[in-house]
């Protein structure tokens, strides 16, 4: 079976012996990791029901660490807030995107440890997690805490029923995102960087925080963009303490000069000689213009990753933005376009895990032709009514829990 | 020494006797018999479509007409932004709630273009942030060029932060105030020669009612005022709300800004936000005052109070002076502006409108107002039962 078709579970370290497997009969995995120290017998079994099985650590897909998603809990328990003032969200959707661009090719797995309190956390956030990576192409090694392995390896009949439920979702929406898995994101924004080494913690952090702006962007890396992926982008973000090599730098030259913004650390700004000062005054930046562009040459190295992201979205401007959300302090979008055009879908997640007390709206400035809704688990998307204003169209969402798809036909 | 039956908003015993005999314990002489009195225009206008235009300007012509106010001035135009740009109440638009309408906002800075003024700026401290407004404007979901493009030289500053400016600039409130004797703002509220409040009519969790006055507590720069303020200077960037400074008092602005002259006075939000709009009202001469109750929202200032609804009064109300205006407005509500603490909508709250009397910055006092356009009996409405 190929890494591409692989659906990945880990298995509970208390699930020693075959019959534990049971549960996963049914189930829409078809790949077992299992524990050092495992018996063998359980690696033995699992292949014998067709299942691939393998330790953890020679899992035939790379696997990426991430998040337990949610909202972030103080100690009162209420919802703490981030420095954008809105609920602090742990997401993952970054990840994936930068995974995807880096290896096309590969299947993306992100995998987290069972956190000290699993106990504490809702039986939704486990299904949860396993929901939030599939709209962005990426698969999460599905892992259960121990309040639910342990009964339910046990043959636990309200367990049973439960995983069942959890099964049936999962499997809905892997084949709900198959849909759209090829399908590009619909940003105007490119981050570029090689992402790693002195560049990993920054533009890794700046992804993670312009998500959760609702900016959305390309994750371009620096050895094998080319002018093709650029095309459409209203600004590129340079993160990378290193000046772009002679060809990057001819292809920012070309993309700058034809209207795009380039944010950049100052020695790669200084590349650009003939840029003149613009009238324009930012405290954290030098604005010049070059040819039809503009390049924003950072007056220090890159600093506080969210001042970045901040700086980033407004001096590409808002007016850019593929969608506006209202009440969605607790939702992430991802965006995506179909190839031939005609057809988007944005994906809604819900870190909540209930529907919202305030309905959500969703403004596009383009013209919609239709939009329908589906939730999680829904059999037919419902058609929405667009409510047509003045340069604009609106959306009104229905409530849901975890997952929205909102299929849009442009 | 604190009276133990009022500890749980601490307050001191001689706040908590003004409290109990239904008055407000000045700490200075009342000039609310000298407080002045100017006329308000009031007027149906349904919706926000061609009737704008000529119910303002024949409001503003019924008020002795723009020219003689505006001319040759550089007009500060503070509109009522408040609250986050994506919040909403159910799917309502925030500019059919609790922002005022970018169609108010468009005609009013045309007609004031129109009547000679040499540069109109639009000004607000955007909710908890340093974006420029233009970004703030777009994440509402309006495109702000119609309003940029409404007049000859229009421009639009985010008064949260220095901005444009050079230095904050402090003004005083000419008598001293009840929590603060003067506030450091943006350059542009003293730069203009005309200050214009463009606010919106709505009840409020903590000051009874938003209109004209209470719209000019977001004229104070969260640098100096807001939660993330610096502790000696103000902070460079904005972030946060008015909370921990304004709201609860439980810091005190930088160094560099005046303290509040006691900090032992109450603590509770309904008791200084009242006080501090005043303060504010007394230190920031508004010149023209103009209120959109179009539609709106009954039950809160945003969407964020519970039980907040839709309404649509279907009025607007322009007037020279911000205490006569709101105190229309209050009326035209279905609440009496006379009204004191424990009445109907100052329930909970001091009454702005009372203690912005007696600073004398207006009379609440009907008796003493012109009403231009209308008759408050006639269009009056119950924002309780709407």
């Amino acid at each position: 079976m190929a890494p591409h078709q692989l659906v990945p579970f880990e298995l509970p370290p208390d699930w020693n012996r075959p019959e534990n497997l049971a549960p996963l009969d049914g189930a829409p995995f078809n790949c077992v990791l299992f524990p050092e120290g495992a018996a063998p017998s359980i690696a033995a079994a699992a292949s014998a029901k067709g299942w691939q099985a393998y330790p953890l650590k020679q899992a035939p897909v790379k696997i990426r660490e991430g998040v337990w998603p949610g909202l972030r809990l103080n100690q009162s328990t209420s919802e703490s807030a981030g420095p954008t003032g809105t609920p602090w969200l742990d997401a993952n959707g970054w990840v994936a995107q930068l995974a995807r661009a880096e290896k096309p090719a590969d299947p993306c797995w992100i995998r987290t440890e069972i956190p000290e309190n699993a106990s504490q956390q809702p039986e939704d956030m486990f299904l949860f997690a396993a929901l939030e990576p599939v709209p962005y192409g990426a698969l999460r090694v599905v892992a259960l805490p121990p309040s639910m392995a342990r009964p339910l390896g046990a043959g636990d009949a309200a367990m049973r029923s439960r995983w069942q439920g959890f099964c049936d979702l999962y499997r809905w929406m892997l084949a709900q995102c198959a849909k759209t898995s090829d399908w590009a994101v619909v940003a105007r924004l490119g981050i570029l960087s090689n992402f790693a080494g002195a560049n990993e913690f920054i533009s890794g952090e700046v992804l993670n925080l312009a998500a959760r702006r609702n900016l959305a962007y390309r994750v371009l890396f620096k050895d094998r963009v080319q002018a093709e992926a650029l095309r459409g982008l209203k600004a590129v973000l340079y993160i990378d303490v290193e000046p772009p090599p002679p060809p990057l730098l001819k292809l920012l030259d070309a993309f700058v000069a034809s209207g795009g913004l380039l944010l950049s650390p100052p020695a790669t700004a200084a590349k650009f000689a003939s840029a003149r000062a613009a009238s324009e005054v930012h405290p954290r930046f030098h604005l010049r213009t070059y040819g039809r562009g503009r390049i924003a040459a950072s007056k220090e190295d890159w600093g506080d990753p969210y001042v970045v992201a901040q700086d980033t979205h407004l001096l590409m401007s808002r007016r850019h933005d593929s969608v506006r959300l209202f009440n969605a302090g607790s939702l992430q979008f991802h965006h995506v376009a179909a190839p031939q055009g005609g057809h988007e879908t944005v994906h809604l997640l819900n870190y909540t895990l209930r529907p919202s007390a305030n309905p959500v709206s969703l403004q596009s400035w383009r013209t919609l032709k239709s939009a329908k809704f589906l939730s999680a688990g829904g059999r037919e998307p419902v058609p929405l009514e667009i409510h047509k204003q003045s340069g604009y169209s609106e959306l009104h969402i229905p409530a849901f829990p975890m997952y929205a798809a909102i299929e849009l036909e442009i | 020494m604190r009276n133990p039956h009022c500890s749980r908003f601490g307050i001191d015993r001689r706040h908590a006797l003004g409290l109990l005999s239904g008055s407000i314990a000045l700490p200075f002489v009342s000039r609310a018999a000298e407080a002045p009195a100017a006329p308000v225009a009031i007027a149906r206008c349904m919706d926000y479509g061609a009737e704008l235009t000529p119910v303002l300007r024949r409001m503003f012509d019924q008020l002795g007409g723009l020219a003689r106010i505006v001319r040759g001035k550089t007009v500060g135009i503070k509109v009522n932004l408040t609250g986050g740009p994506r919040e909403r109440m159910g799917y309502v638009p925030a500019e059919l709630a609790q922002y005022t309408h970018p169609a108010v906002i468009g005609t009013v800075v045309r007609l004031i273009g129109e009547a000679g003024a040499s540069r109109v700026r639009i000004l607000e401290g955007a909710f908890a942030c340093s974006d420029p407004l233009e970004e703030f404007m777009l994440e509402i979901g309006w495109d702000p060029m119609p309003l940029l493009n409404a007049g000859a030289r229009v421009d639009m500053e985010n008064t949260n932060i220095l901005g444009k400016g050079k230095k904050y600039h402090r003004l005083m409130t000419p008598r001293g105030g009840y929590i603060f004797n003067g506030f450091d703002f943006n350059h542009s509220y003293a730069e203009c020669g005309v200050l214009v409040s463009l606010a919106k009519m709505k009840e409020h969790a903590t000051a009874g009612i938003t209109g004209a006055l209470k719209n000019c507590f977001g004229c104070t720069p969260i640098t100096i005022y807001g939660d993330g303020a610096g502790k000696d200077e103000p902070s460079v960037e904005g972030r946060g709300g008015r909370g921990a400074i304004m709201h609860s008092g439980v810091r005190q602005p930088p160094k560099s800004a005046l303290p509040e002259n006691d900090p032992k006075s109450p603590r509770q939000d309904t008791w200084r936000i009242p006080r501090i709009v005043a303060d504010i009202a007394a230190a920031l001469p508004i010149h023209l005052s103009i209120i959109d109750g179009i539609q709106t929202m009954a039950g809160g200032e945003g969407p964020w109070v519970h039980g907040t609804r839709p309404v649509r009064p279907g009025l607007l109300i322009a007037g020279l002076n911000p205490v006569c205006n709101d105190a229309v407005m209050t009326a035209l509500m279905g609440f009496d502006p006379m009204a004191d603490r424990g009445t109907p909508p100052f329930e909970r709250c001091d009454s702005t409108l009372k203690l912005a009397e007696h600073h004398g910055v207006g009379t609440r006092d009907l008796r003493r107002i012109e009403v231009i356009g209308g008759r408050i009996q006639d269009w009056k409405m119950r924002f309780r039962g709407a």
